[in-house]
């Protein structure tokens, strides 16, 4: 049980730091950093706060293996994700659009990663909103 | 989805921006202070602290400083955790006392953070949010 919750911990702390990354530089720091007085400061902060980003790989390597490890928890192993057995039923549906969306932000990463992308980057937000959304129903149920 | 669910979720999503918070004042804390003095180190932090959200839509006045959105998401992660609690039950044990523990600490370093940003003050936090993240995994029912 103690690699459960460990691998559960993990999980978590790489989403948190990935998604966190994403949305608050996004949605709350890069656009409140325009408005900063002088717009030189402005600039230099906003270059400062780009230092160690592209967090994207760093944490994929911790949430693959983890959340790999996790499905298997559930009972649902590598066979039965490549037979598509695992997406019967509502929490296969679930599973399925996690992937989906999963599949979605590493396609993102691959292809725009942490490059300047204004409007692509909320599609990227939208696709974590929905694997949270997902993740919440596969270990809660839909009702 | 029930209003539990959609409260598990406000809640999830609310910590990954508490933790993305916690991260951005880190990384700018790490990225400053490699080129800057003390000084200027924390003239910068404070011009970073005093930036105020949204940019556009909202009059000046009503645009809420950096700081704030910890506070926000403090609320939004105490009022979701409420709401879940009851639904699933009163958490106990040791480890839900540890977690309540390192909220009022968060909430104590925000405090700080509101008025000054302090780089130890940086890094405490950011260690909390992650030991905060860590906690709430092993006590998941």
């Amino acid at each position: 049980m103690t690699l459960y919750y460990l691998c559960v911990a993990l999980h978590l702390l790489a989403l948190s730091l990935w998604l966190g990354h994403m949305f608050v530089w996004s949605l709350v720091v890069g656009p409140a950093m325009k408005r900063i007085e002088p717009p030189a400061t402005a600039d230099l902060l906003r270059e400062a706060s780009l230092f160690r980003g592209g967090l994207g790989w760093p944490a994929l390597a911790v949430l693959v293996p983890t959340g790999t490890y996790l499905l298997q928890h559930r009972g649902i192993s590598l066979e039965l994700l490549l037979s598509g057995a695992a997406f019967q039923g509502p929490q296969g549906l679930a599973l399925a659009i996690k992937l989906l969306a999963i599949t979605g932000m590493i396609g993102y990463q691959a292809l725009i990663g942490h490059r300047r992308a204004p409007l692509a980057i909320y599609f990227d937000m939208l696709l974590a909103l929905i694997v949270i959304g997902a993740s919440v129903v596969l270990v809660r149920g839909w009702v | 989805m029930d209003l539990y669910r959609i409260s598990v979720f406000a809640h999830l999503l609310l910590a990954v921006l508490f933790v993305g918070l916690a991260l951005y004042w880190l990384i700018m804390l790490v990225a400053l202070r490699r080129q800057y003095d003390p000084q200027r180190l924390a003239v910068y932090l404070d011009a970073a602290r005093c930036a105020r959200w949204p940019h556009v839509g909202v009059p000046a006045s009503l645009r809420l400083p950096l700081p704030w959105m910890a506070w926000l998401a403090l609320v939004g992660l105490a009022g979701t955790g409420i709401v879940s609690s009851q639904v699933v039950g009163p958490p106990a044990g040791p480890l839900w006392w540890l977690k309540i523990g390192l909220v009022a600490l968060a909430i104590l370093l925000q405090v700080v953070m509101t008025r000054r940003v302090v780089p130890v003050v940086v890094r405490v936090s950011f260690t909390v949010a992650v030991l905060l993240v860590i906690v709430s995994a092993w006590i998941m029912r």
